[in-house]
C-alpha cells in the first residue's frame, strides 16, 4: 500500500502540509471558514524544528504493521484494516483515556479539546492523495509505496555516482 | 484542564515505588504493578477518561464528568460495583463499601505516585502535550540526517 | 494548616543516601514528603524509601534492656545492663586476654558510632572489630585499594549522566538502587550505550542495549575476554597508561589466553557480544563500570575488582567526567563504617594494622598506651573462633548475623558457643535470640550522626522524633558503657566526636557538624576546612605512594563449589525489590510484606518441567550444609540450571557456603551447589 513517506533533507518547514491537514479535517474544507468552525479543525500532521540545522522534520502516523495504539485501546476505537493496513479511529467509541498515546512510539495521537476525543491521521479517506503531501512545496511529503521510494532514492544515488565517475574520468 | 497520571513505558523498571507511595498516603494502593510474562511491568491506574464509561451506570451519581474532569463523591457512592464492571483497566476497587478509585492527590502539588518514581516514567500531562515528548525524541534520533556534513551535496537541499 | 514540621533526612536503607522530609505532627511521625531538591534522588522514592518511615512506629520496636533468665527475658534498667555488659565483657577480658573479645559494628549505625565503636574495642586492645561490609564489599576495599589507592566509588552517582557507554557487571541495580536508573535513563536519552552482565535476566537488563548472560562466578574469563579485545584492537588509550598506570607489560602477556572465544567457552556469552561489549566501551568519550555483590561476593572478589579496575585503567576511563569506576554498596553507611575503622585490619583512615606510623598516630591522638599491633578477626573467622572456643564475649551492634551470614546454621553454633553475647538493635532478631542482654537502640531518625553514602557524600541526619520506651540512641549507649568500662571517653554529642573524626581520619579533616548542618552533603576527600570536597577521584593522581594506578593481571579460577551429579544445580542469591538484607527492617513493612510474603526460588520452567515442579509448589533446596524450603517461581529470568534465591528469608543462608576469598575475607554467596526436590 502506498503511504506517506518523509524526507526530512527536503522540508523547510513550511508547515504548509499542517494547514492543509486541519483544512482537510473540518467542516467547509476551506481555509477561511475553517478558522471560525467550532470545534476547531486540527492538524494530524506534525512538523518538528530541529534549531541546530536549521531544518525541520514532519511527523506523521506510520501505520505501523502491527499497531500498538490498536491493541490498547479499550473501546476498540482506533481499528486496522487488515487489507489497505490503514488505523482509523473512531470518535463515537473514543472515550478519552489517553492509552494510545501513551503506547504510540511516534507521539502522533493529538487530542480534540471540544469533543475531548483523540485526532489522528486517517489518510484522508476520499482523496487519491492525502492533502499534507499534496500541499508540501518541496516533496519532502510523498505518498509512495516504501519499495518505490528505494527505487526513487537509488535512481538519484545512481546518477550522482555516474557524475562522480564523469569528473574522474575528465 | 484534564489532566491525568501517564507512564512512559519504555522508562518503567516495575519497582513498585508507585504502588507503595499510594498505599501510604491512602491506605490502599489505587495503582498497581503488572508484570506482563515476567518481563514487561505495566503501572495501571485510572486513566481520567475524558468520555468515562464509568459514569454512566453510576445509580446515585457519585461518578460523574463535571468541569472537564471526573469527579467522585464517596457520600454518594451504594458500593454497587457497577462501575467496576464498566472500566475497562480495572482501576477501580471496592473497598469498604465504597469504590476507591484515584483521586490525583487533591492536596499535593503532583500525585505521590509521580513524585517518587525513580525513573520519572510516571509523569503529569494534559493530553495533547506529551505526543511532543515522543516527537522530540525521535527527532533526536532522526536529526543526524540532517547534519550538513551529510545532508551537503544531496539534490535538492536548499 | 495543620501543624506539621518537615525535618530533612536521608533514607534509611540503600548506601545511595537518597534525601527527604520526615513530616512530625507532636512528635509523632505523621508521613514523608519528598525532596526535588536532593542531588542524588531529585525528590524521588524507591518501595522501600517510601516505606521507611513504617519502621519507626513499629509495634515491635525493643522498648527497654532485656536480661535472658530462665524465664525468659526480663526488662532491667539502663544501669544494670550497663554495669552487667562492662562487668561480663571485662571478666573476659581479665580472665582470657583481649583476643577473647569481639565487635561487630553496624554499616547501618552513623559515621560516630561506628568510631566510637572501634575506638573501644581497640582502647580495651584487640583489633576484634569488623562490619559488614565484610560481607558485601570487603573486596571492593582490597582490590580498588591495591590498583587504585582507595576503595570507593570515583564519581557521584548524577555523573552519570554525561557517560557514554555504561557497563553494569553484577549488579541489578534497577530493583537493588532503583534511583540509580534515573540517570542511567538520563545518559540513555543523550544516546549512552548500555550494557549490563547477569546471570540473570533482571529489570535491569530491560534498560540495556546489550545483554551479556554470564554463568555465575565466570566475570574475570568476560572482562579478560573484552580486555583481549580492547590490546588486540588497539582500542587502549595508550597515552593514559603510559602516564598514568604501571606494570603494564606483564598485564598483557596474561590476557593472550583469553580470545573471545575462550571466554565464550567459559562464560557462554556469545563471543561476538564480548567484542562488540569491549569496542562499544573502549570507543566512548566516557565509560562508567557499575558492579555491586556479583562482582565482590565470590572466592575471587578481589581478583573480579581488579579486573574491573584493570578495564577502566587500560582505557583511560577514570578521572574525568562521566567516566570512573562505581562500585554500589548496600548499607546507608558501609562506605562510612569502614572509613571509620570499623575493619579488623584497617585504622580509622584506612592505616593499616601492624603499619608503625599509623599506630603511632592514632597512639597520640587517643593518648592511649598501646594498640594492638595483630590484624583481628574478620567476621567469618569470628565465627570459627566462637565455635573453637577461643572467642568468648561479642558484643553485635545492629546486626543480624544469623539471617546475613553465609552458612547460618554454623552461625547459630558459634553464638550458642559464646560465653556472653550482647546484641543492641531496633528490633528483636533471629539473633537477638541468642543474646544474653539486649540493649533497645534508636532508628535514624531518633538520632543524629553523619552517614556517608555510596559516592562518598557525608550527609548529616538530625534527630527528629524521640525514640520510643526507653530506647538509646546507640551513641549514648555506646558512651556509657565505656563509662562502666571505665575507658574515660568524654563527648557531649556526635558533633563532637564527628569533631575528633575531622583529627584521626585524614579525608574527613574539613568536615564539620556545623558545616554539614549548612550544606549537609560533603564529599571527601575533604582534608582541611576550607576544602569544597572531591566529587570526582583519581583526576591528577591516584592515591598510591607514586602516584600511578597498578595493572594487575588477574587469572580466572572457577567457584568453590560448581554443580556436579550430586548437586546439579547452580544457586545464586541476591536482593528482591521489596526486602532488604537480613528484612528486620523490611519484613516489618506490612506494605512490603504484602507484596513479597515468603521466600521463593527462580527455577527456569524447563527445569521445573523436568522435576514436575509447578508455580507455586513448595520445593526442598539442598546443599552440602544445609536444606530448606521456598516456594517455587518458574521464570525464564534465570537460566537452565541456575537458581535464584533472595537472601532476605531465613532459609537462604542455610544454604550458602562459607568459602572465602584469601584477601578480602569475604563469602561466596553467589554460587552454591545445589540440589532440589518436592515436598
Amino acid at each position: 500500500m502506498k503511504e506517506v513517506l518523509i524526507r526530512p533533507e527536503l522540508c523547510m518547514g513550511c508547515r504548509s502540509c499542517e494547514i492543509a491537514c486541519a483544512v482537510e479535517h473540518s467542516e467547509s474544507k476551506n481555509l477561511f471558514a475553517a478558522i471560525m468552525e467550532k470545534p476547531t479543525p486540527q492538524k494530524r500532521i506534525y512538523v518538528e524544528y530541529v534549531p541546530e540545522y536549521n531544518a525541520a522534520i514532519p511527523m506523521t502516523c506510520r501505520h505501523c504493521e502491527d499497531a500498538p495504539c490498536t491493541t490498547v485501546c479499550p473501546t476498540k476505537a482506533l481499528k486496522q484494516d487488515e487489507i489497505t493496513r490503514v488505523v482509523t479511529h473512531s470518535t463515537d467509541l473514543c472515550i478519552g483515556c489517553w492509552a494510545c498515546s501513551m503506547v504510540c512510539n511516534y507521539g502522533v495521537i493529538g487530542r480534540q479539546k471540544e469533543a475531548r476525543v483523540a485526532v489522528k491521521c486517517n489518510l484522508c479517506p476520499g482523496r487519491e492523495i492525502p492533502a499534507c503531501v499534496e500541499a508540501c512545496p518541496t516533496n519532502a511529503l510523498v505518498f509512495l509505496e516504501v519499495k518505490k521510494l528505494s527505487g526513487v532514492k537509488r535512481t538519484e544515488a545512481a546518477l550522482k555516482l555516474a557524475r562522480g565517475m564523469q569528473g574522474k574520468a575528465l | 484542564m484534564p489532566t491525568a497520571v501517564y507512564c512512559d513505558l519504555s522508562r518503567c523498571i516495575g519497582c513498585r515505588a508507585c504502588e507503595l507511595a499510594c498505599q501510604r498516603e491512602n491506605k490502599t494502593s489505587r495503582i498497581s504493578l503488572e508484570v506482563v510474562e515476567g518481563l514487561a511491568p505495566v503501572p495501571v491506574s485510572c486513566r481520567q477518561c475524558e468520555t468515562p464509561l464509568c459514569t454512566a451506570p453510576c445509580p446515585g451519581g457519585a461518578l460523574r464528568y463535571e468541569n472537564g474532569r471526573l469527579e467522585y463523591d464517596a457520600e454518594k457512592c451504594t458500593g454497587c460495583g457497577l462501575c467496576i464492571l464498566a472500566c475497562p483497566f480495572g482501576a477501580a476497587v471496592l473497598k469498604g463499601g465504597v469504590i476507591e478509585r484515584c483521586d490525583f492527590c487533591p492536596e499535593k502539588e503532583i500525585p505521590v505516585c509521580v513524585a517518587t518514581c525513580p525513573t520519572a516514567a510516571l509523569f503529569c500531562a494534559e493530553a495533547e502535550s506529551f505526543g511532543k515528548n515522543i516527537r522530540h525524541r525521535n527527532v533526536e534520533k532522526m536529526k543526524k540526517i540532517l547534519d550538513p556534513s551529510i545532508a551537503a551535496g544531496r539534490e535538492g537541499r536548499r | 494548616m495543620e501543624e506539621k514540621n518537615l525535618y530533612p533526612t536521608i533514607c534509611p536503607y540503600c548506601s545511595l543516601g537518597c534525601g527527604f522530609f520526615l513530616e512530625v505532627k507532636e512528635g509523632k511521625v505523621a508521613g514523608l514528603s519528598y525532596m526535588p531538591g536532593h542531588p542524588v534522588n531529585e525528590g524521588s522514592l524507591c518501595p522501600k524509601g517510601n516505606a521507611s518511615t513504617e519502621v519507626l512506629t513499629h509495634p515491635d520496636r525493643l522498648l527497654h534492656p532485656l536480661l535472658k533468665t530462665e524465664n525468659g527475658w526480663k526488662e532491667i534498667s539502663w544501669e544494670e545492663a550497663l554495669s552487667l555488659a562492662a562487668a561480663k565483657m571485662g571478666s573476659v577480658l581479665q580472665e582470657y586476654g583481649p583476643d577473647a573479645l569481639a565487635f561487630l559494628g553496624s554499616a547501618k549505625c552513623s559515621n560516630e558510632e561506628n568510631y566510637l565503636f572501634q575506638k573501644i574495642a581497640r582502647l580495651l586492645g584487640t583489633n576484634n572489630v569488623d562490619n559488614c561490609a565484610r560481607l558485601c564489599h570487603a573486596s571492593t576495599l582490597t582490590g580498588l585499594g591495591k590498583s587504585l589507592g582507595a576503595g570507593a566509588m570515583t564519581n557521584p552517582l548524577s555523573d552519570l549522566e554525561n557517560s557514554d557507554c555504561i557497563f553494569v557487571v553484577g549488579s541489578n541495580f534497577a530493583e537493588n538502587h532503583p534511583v540509580i536508573s534515573r540517570w542511567i535513563l538520563r545518559a540513555k536519552e543523550r544516546g549512552a550505550f548500555v550494557i549490563v552482565a547477569d546471570p540473570r535476566r533482571t529489570p535491569s537488563t530491560w534498560l540495556s542495549d546489550l545483554f551479556l548472560r554470564l554463568k555465575p562466578g565466570t566475570d574475570i574469563a568476560l572482562l579478560n575476554g573484552m580486555m583481549h579485545v580492547i590490546v588486540s584492537e588497539g582500542l587502549l588509550d595508550r597515552e593514559f597508561i603510559r602516564k598514568r598506570t604501571r606494570d603494564f607489560e606483564g598485564f598483557e602477556r596474561i590476557l593472550s589466553e583469553y580470545s573471545p572465544e575462550a571466554a565464550s567457552a567459559i562464560t557462554g556469552v556469545p563471543a561476538g557480544d564480548i567484542i562488540k561489549a569491549a569496542r562499544e566501551y573502549a570507543k566512548a568519550d566516557a565509560a562508567a563500570i557499575l558492579y555491586s555483590m556479583g562482582i565482590t561476593q565470590h572466592i575471587s572478589g578481589t581478583d573480579n575488582v581488579i579486573a574491573c579496575s584493570d578495564l577502566a585503567l587500560i582505557c583511560g576511563q577514570v578521572g574525568k567526567k562521566g567516566a570512573g569506576i562505581f562500585p554500589l554498596r548496600g548499607q546507608n553507611n558501609v562506605q562510612g563504617a569502614c572509613d571509620m575503622g570499623s575493619l579488623a585490619e584497617y585504622f580509622p583512615g584506612y592505616g593499616k594494622v601492624g603499619d608503625k606510623e599509623a599506630a603511632a598516630r592514632l597512639k597520640k591522638i587517643w593518648a592511649a598506651e598501646k594498640l594492638s599491633e595483630k590484624p583481628g578477626l574478620t567476621t567469618a573467622k569470628m565465627s570459627e573462633a566462637a565455635r573453637a572456643g577461643k572467642l568468648k564475649a561479642l558484643y553485635l551492634l545492629g546486626e543480624d548475623p544469623v539471617n546475613s551470614h553465609p552458612d547460618s546454621l554454623n552461625v547459630r553454633k558459634a553464638l550458642e558457643k559464646l560465653d556472653f553475647l550482647v546484641v543492641q538493635d531496633i528490633f528483636m532478631t533471629d539473633t537477638a535470640e541468642y543474646a544474653d542482654l539486649i540493649l533497645p537502640a534508636a532508628a535514624w531518625a531518633e538520632k543524629e550522626g553523619s552517614f556517608t553514602s555510596t559516592e562518598r557524600r557525608v550527609q548529616w541526619i538530625s534527630r527528629a522524633i524521640a525514640p520510643p520506651g526507653e530506647a538509646k540512641a546507640d551513641l549514648d549507649i555506646l558512651l556509657g558503657f565505656a563509662e562502666k568500662l571505665g575507658l574515660g571517653l568524654e563527648y557531649r554529642d556526635a558533633g563532637e566526636v564527628l569533631a575528633e573524626i575531622s583529627r584521626v581520619v585524614p579525608m574527613y579533616g574539613g568536615i564539620t557538624k556545623e558545616r554539614l548542618l549548612q550544606a549537609y552533603r560533603v564529599s571527601w576527600p575533604c582534608p582541611e576546612t576550607g576544602h569544597p570536597g572531591t566529587p570526582i577521584l583519581h583526576t591528577e593522581r591516584f592515591n598510591t605512594p607514586d602516584g600511578l594506578a597498578r595493572l594487575i593481571p588477574v587469572e580466572y579460577r572457577s567457584p568453590a563449589e560448581s554443580p556436579d551429579p550430586a548437586y546439579p544445580f547452580l544457586l545464586t542469591t541476591g536482593r528482591t525489590g521489596l526486602h532488604y538484607n537480613g528484612g528486620s527492617m523490611s519484613k516489618r513493612s506490612s506494605f512490603l510484606l504484602e507484596k513479597e510474603p515468603e521466600l521463593f526460588v527462580e527455577i527456569n520452567p524447563s527445569d521445573a518441567q523436568t522435576m514436575e515442579i509447578e508455580e507455586g509448589n513448595n520445593i526442598i533446596l539442598e546443599t552440602r550444609r544445609g536444606s530448606t524450603q521456598a516456594k517455587a517461581r518458574l521464570t525464564e529470568r534465570v537460566s537452565r540450571g541456575v537458581l535464584f534465591m533472595p537472601f532476605h528469608f531465613s532459609g537462604t543462608n542455610m544454604l550458602t557456603g562459607d568459602a572465602l576469598d584469601r584477601e578480602a575475607g569475604i563469602p561466596e554467596f553467589k554460587v552454591s551447589a545445589c540440589r532440589v526436590r518436592r515436598v
